[in-house]
């Protein structure tokens, strides 16, 4: 059992009143992996981070739009891929959040937020947007 | 900071309804500011489902706890609230140039 790979998977309209749902995944899935509550914290800022991301600067807020967040459990990590249908962007081109011209725009900081709280954050266009892959390496053990 | 406070199949009563209002201010100690905190109470087989949403620019968190006392049930919640909005304060002034996590604790 300890061995078994879970999938989860939630596609919602963009818009800020559906953020609740993916939050509510989280939490289940953190649940059921019955991670510490530091992990789970980690675990909610990051993706939550992608989500918002997705609805704001990805579907820019279109409700026509959607979000699709994948969340696989294996053994040892955790992996959740956060998809949205705006028209993609490159890493490259966002400004440097640390740059002291930068430093008080609260945008531009959610990669860094991602990468802080993950162990690997890899962005990606793709042909309908961005894909956002998150993986965190658990530090205990599954107990079942 | 709006804060709305909602019975899920259940009615608060006014005296819980200003206990987890009184309890919900204190979590902008921890970030400010807070767009919004919204609380949803279930009762269930054996207690209460307490589930804190809380809205703060760019972010979206929620945390949640059961006990089978409505005020344990609500007051962790709030305290997972709380520990969630402070890690996210850390960070994002960590990410500021010239204050680093070691700065911050020994600055501050």
């Amino acid at each position: 059992m300890g061995n078994t790979t879970k999938t989860y998977e939630l596609s919602r309209v963009g818009t800020f009143d559906q953020v609740e749902e993916f939050a509510s995944l989280v939490q289940r899935v953190a649940r059921e992996r019955a991670l510490p509550e530091e992990e789970e914290v980690d675990l909610m800022i990051a993706v939550m981070e992608a989500v918002n991301n997705a609805i704001l600067h990805g579907n820019q807020e279109d409700e026509r739009k959607h979000v699709h967040m994948k969340i696989e459990t294996g053994p040892s990590e955790i992996t959740v891929w956060i998809q949205d249908e705006g028209g993609g962007f490159l890493v490259a081109g966002v400004p440097d959040p640390l740059a002291p011209d930068n430093v008080m725009n609260a945008s531009g900081r959610g990669i860094l937020m991602m990468q802080a709280f993950m162990d690997s954050v890899e962005i990606s266009p793709t042909e309908t947007g961005t894909l956002v892959k998150l993986t965190k390496e658990f530090s205990t053990k599954p107990s079942i | 900071m709006k804060i709305s406070i909602e019975g899920h199949h259940y009615q608060v009563s006014e005296a819980s309804r200003d206990y987890i209002l009184s309890a919900a201010e204190k979590i902008e100690r921890f970030y400010s500011p807070i767009t919004e905190c919204q609380i949803t109470i279930k009762e269930e087989k054996g207690g209460f489902h307490a589930d804190v949403v809380t809205r703060v620019t760019g972010q979206t968190l929620k945390s949640s706890n059961q006990d089978e006392k409505l005020y344990k049930a609500v007051d962790e919640a709030l305290d997972k609230m709380a520990r969630q909005l402070q890690k996210l304060h850390d960070r994002r002034r960590s990410h500021r140039p010239g204050e680093t996590e070691s700065t911050k604790q020994t600055g501050e």
